[in-house]
């Protein structure tokens, strides 16, 4: 019995010195072990409270989720659509084909280069950090790195055709919500609206309560003795939801022309106050049309007529359109019963 | 007592480790055994070879994944088996099984779904039987390989026209270790082939060629190569014949896709050589002429001989093959639409693979128009295979030969479609003769050619006495995609049908050009051993009793044994 025991002693030591060296042998199998290194995608993204988005030029953003919001830089409201873009991609990209070995080091300078850092945080803490690169060569897929990998790998989404980049940026005025004003048509309390050059145009909208509207003729003080209220109404629920195109930047070559912008005559300057005392001024101002912008007779146009420059309380420059205002760019005869 | 049951305990206890570091040995070093008589669970030698010559991550996502009925299931199963055995060899193949219906979106389901066919991977519609009714699911039983940047669709399951769904997924299971290698081929292989289209006599357009040229296009890189036109350069000497050798010899295999103008000496001198040092040719030729446009001109047309017309029935009666100037007609044959009725039309032969070769196993019926027979002839060291052949339905009619449009309407008369067999496509294999062998060679204005090679390498050559199933029809029907547009060959728009004839030529060309000895995969036949389901009905309950009462009564007897020789041995 107890040479039995020392023959299957043996034989355990034996095969564990194989095993041993069978295990300090065995390959890795490099990213193929390490599954942690290709799993981009996030599906919670409910959690997420926090993105951070940075680049080499350098540029900075930061996205935190507030209640239903998210804000910019904990200063703007964000886009919605960004936002919604951003956690979808998240959400849903995964990996599409692996990089070959001799393309990796090329691939991982050009991210070092041209890629963004984006930091995502859930619950408060830092959840995962990737590495944004560029486009694959037939831009149906992103370059991109987990932190703490050991390759770079191509990612895309199933089902959408294009690259990914582009959805990750990191400038303040494109995340900023485009939103003039943005809140319960129950909480205006006065709308002013003034066309400088037609004074008889001119009015203002004192609500009081859904059935207690007012419309006053600015020129000559008179309230109006019957008005649409249901235009009345609609006017409001429009000058509560007004937006902009897109915001002008001091780096734009409209920019240096605001001083003059400002003190010329706008089209029209229009006030939101709130129940609060809150107030909001949009003015818009004429762009003259461009060489060969012409109406339906062949004439050239003076101005344009689908955009006007714009200020959003005598600051920020914005670019506006008609279309997007027509329901508040209205005469006072709008209002008026026949 | 207390030492004997300490030493029993280490004995259990080593027992033990032993066990467990065997187990560990075992999941690290891979070995396996195949005990099957058909070696089904061994790849080839040639797989292995493929497997074992790149570095690469290689990815598979194959999207037979979700809810669907066994026979996918099966081939499900076999599929990852297959990729499994494959990494047994190459631990740099990764795998994933995705449902591209996986989202709760069916918007995002169906940006998948386009994708997917966009990548060129087609889907099955599917009836599946839920509770409360049935209910129609997409299925794609294929993948997508990437390797690097490039990406290829792969099919996994083999359509074939007239064949059960079951025989489909049986044949797509036999054929997964080819279709899996062939891809992987196609992606990790440094230099593709080059194949080129020959013309210089009105052979089909390039718009006729284009679906084939695709679909060649993933392994193989792709020229047109026009015989008749030299070149030359800007010292302005005179044109060459030897160089024009060296242009024609640089391609792997060539294609003489429907001739229609005769070959001079030059031309053939020129083939010649270049099947003699190891060139692949592919011969689509028609040997009468026939139009089906004719007949929408008029009830009737006269189809003649052209053979002699193009001058190469010395060059390849030469090596071993000629072409007849008639019509085979089949009764098993391919519509025609008359835009009221599709009715089979005799002139169409619709081949059924009867030959176990790799090029045409397990492939859908060829579509072929007005085809001719082909006959061997006598030619020392070639080997010669027929791979298409008329069925036993067949009739063999000499031209000149009026054809009717009325033969539409009739029902032929099986008494005249006696004929079986009868061979329309061959392919000649071994060392060839030179056609200019104790021949004057053609004058090359002063210029030394090199030596005549009078006996070619060991290399191949196709005919096919049909210049037309190489053709993609043209759309004319669809609305969705722009008129002309070339529609997948074999596909016709008249009646709906899928043909074969691309895979069939595809696997000529893999067959002829590839030197890894993949094609051969093709050859192997595995049997699959389904369960005899009337036996399974009938002796159901009697397998039920012995699973459920056998193993118990095992125990129990075992028990009763020990018990029994236990009271013996303390008993004494």
């Amino acid at each position: 019995m107890k040479n039995k025991n020392l023959i299957y002693l043996v034989i355990l030591v034996v095969l564990l010195a194989v095993a041993g060296w069978l295990l300090t042998g065995k390959n890795d199998g490099g990213t193929l072990e390490r599954k942690m290194d290709y799993s981009f995608t996030i599906p919670d993204t409910a959690n997420i409270d926090k993105i951070v988005i940075k680049d080499k030029t350098p540029s900075e953003v930061t996205l935190t989720r507030e209640g239903k919001d998210w804000m910019v830089n904990n200063e703007y409201r964000a886009r919605q659509d960004a936002i919604e873009t951003l956690l979808g991609t998240l959400a849903r990209m995964e990996l599409r084909n692996f990089i070959p070995e001799k393309l990796k080091e090329t691939v991982i300078s050009r991210m070092t280069v041209f890629g963004k850092e984006v930091n995502i945080y859930k619950n408060g803490e830092l959840f995962k950090t990737i590495y944004v690169g560029t486009e694959t060569h037939d831009e149906m897929a992103t370059y991109m790195m987990i932190k703490g990998a050991d390759a770079p790998y191509a990612v895309y989404i199933p089902g959408f055709n294009g690259f990914l980049s582009t959805r990750f940026f990191t400038k303040e005025h494109l995340w900023k919500s485009r939103d003039i004003t943005r809140m319960d048509p129950r909480n205006i309390r006065e709308i002013t609206m003034m066309y400088p050059d037609s004074a008889q145009s001119s009015f203002k909208i004192q609500m009081f309560s859904p059935d207690s509207i007012f419309v006053t003729q600015l020129a000559t003080g008179k309230v109006l003795p019957r008005i649409n209220m249901v235009k009345a109404r609609l006017y409001i629920a429009s000058a509560a939801r007004m937006s902009y195109e897109g915001a002008i930047l001091p780096t734009d070559p409209i920019y240096s022309r605001r001083d003059s912008l400002l003190a010329s005559n706008p089209v029209f300057e229009i006030t939101v106050k709130d129940t609060n005392g809150k107030t909001t001024t949009v003015d818009g101002y004429a762009i003259k049309a461009a060489e060969g912008m012409t109406d339906a007779k062949g004439d050239q146009l003076k101005y344009d007529l689908d955009r006007l420059h714009g200020f959003i309380n005598k600051e920020d420059m914005v670019l506006l359109q008609y279309a997007g205002l027509i329901e508040v760019i209205k005469p006072i005869e709008y209002f008026v019963t026949p | 007592m207390k030492s004997r049951r300490v030493r029993d305990l280490v004995s259990f206890l080593v027992i033990t480790a032993i066990l467990i570091v065997l187990n560990v040995i075992v999941s690290l070093k891979f070995f396996r055994i195949d005990l099957t008589t058909e070696n089904r669970y061994s790849l080839s030698d040639a797989t292995i070879d493929l497997l074992e010559s790149f570095n690469d991550v290689l990815y598979v996502k194959i999207y037979l994944e979700g809810e669907f009925p066994a026979d996918f299931q099966r081939l499900q199963r076999e599929t990852r088996q297959m990729l499994d055995e494959f990494r047994a060899y190459n631990g740099k193949i990764e795998y994933e099984f995705i449902d591209p219906a996986g989202s709760e979106d069916s918007k995002v389901n169906q940006d998948v779904f386009e994708q997917l066919q966009y990548k060129g991977l087609k889907y099955y519609e599917l009836r599946v039987n839920e509770k409360g009714g049935n209910k129609t699911q997409r299925v794609f039983p294929g993948a997508l390989m990437s390797y690097g940047d490039r990406e290829i669709p792969v099919q996994l399951l083999i359509d074939q026209l007239g064949v059960q769904p079951q025989a489909q997924i049986n044949a797509s299971v036999q054929n997964l270790e080819y279709a899996l290698a062939n891809a992987i081929r196609g992606l990790v292989r440094q230099r593709k082939p080059l194949i080129g289209f020959l013309t210089g006599h009105d052979e089909l357009d390039v718009k006729y060629v284009a679906d084939f040229a695709r679909g060649l296009g993933e392994n193989y890189r792709i020229d047109k190569f026009n015989i008749r036109k030299f070149k030359s350069d800007s010292t302005g000497e005179d044109l060459s014949v030897g160089q024009q050798q060296i242009r024609l010899n640089r391609f792997d295999g060539i294609i003489v896709a429907k001739p229609q103008k005769a070959f001079n000496d030059l031309d053939k001198y020129l083939l010649d050589q270049y099947l003699m040092q190891g060139g692949k040719v592919m011969w689509l030729v028609d040997a009468i002429h026939a139009n089906m446009d004719s007949l929408s001109e008029r009830p009737q047309f006269i189809s003649y001989p052209i053979y002699d017309r193009l001058n190469i029935q010395d060059m390849l009666f030469r090596y071993g093959v000629r072409i007849n100037t008639n019509i085979v007609q089949d009764l098993v044959s391919g519509g025609v639409s008359d835009r009221r009725s599709i009715n089979p039309w005799v002139y169409f032969p619709m081949v059924m693979p009867q030959v176990k070769h790799p090029i045409s196993k397990d492939i859908s019926g060829v579509k072929l128009e007005f085809p001719s027979s082909v006959d061997t002839i006598i030619a020392k060291g070639v080997k010669k295979t027929f791979l298409l052949r008329s069925s036993k339905y067949s009739n063999v009619v000499a031209t000149p030969h009026m054809v009717r449009l009325q033969t539409l309407y009739e029902q032929p008369s099986e008494d005249r479609f006696k004929s079986q067999g009868v061979p329309m496509a061959v392919l000649l294999e071994g060392k060839f003769e030179s056609a200019f062998k104790n021949r004057i060679a053609p004058k090359a204005n002063n210029e030394d050619l090199p030596k005549l090679l009078e006996e070619s390498r060991p290399t191949q050559m196709m005919v096919v006495a049909d210049g037309d199933i190489i053709k993609n029809q043209l759309n004319i029907l669809n609305p969705n995609i722009p008129k002309g547009t070339p529609l997948p060959l074999g596909f016709d728009q008249f009646t709906g049908a899928q043909y074969g004839n691309k895979d069939f030529l595809l696997n000529a060309v893999d067959y002829m050009l590839d030197d890894s000895g993949l094609i051969d995969i093709r050859s192997r036949e595995l049997k699959i051993r389904l369960l005899d389901v009337n036996r399974i009905q009938s002796d159901k309950l009697i397998w039920q009793l012995i699973n459920t009462l056998v193993p118990v009564l095992i125990i129990i007897l075992c028990g009763v044994v020990y018990i029994f020789f236990r009271k013996r041995k303390y008993a004494n």
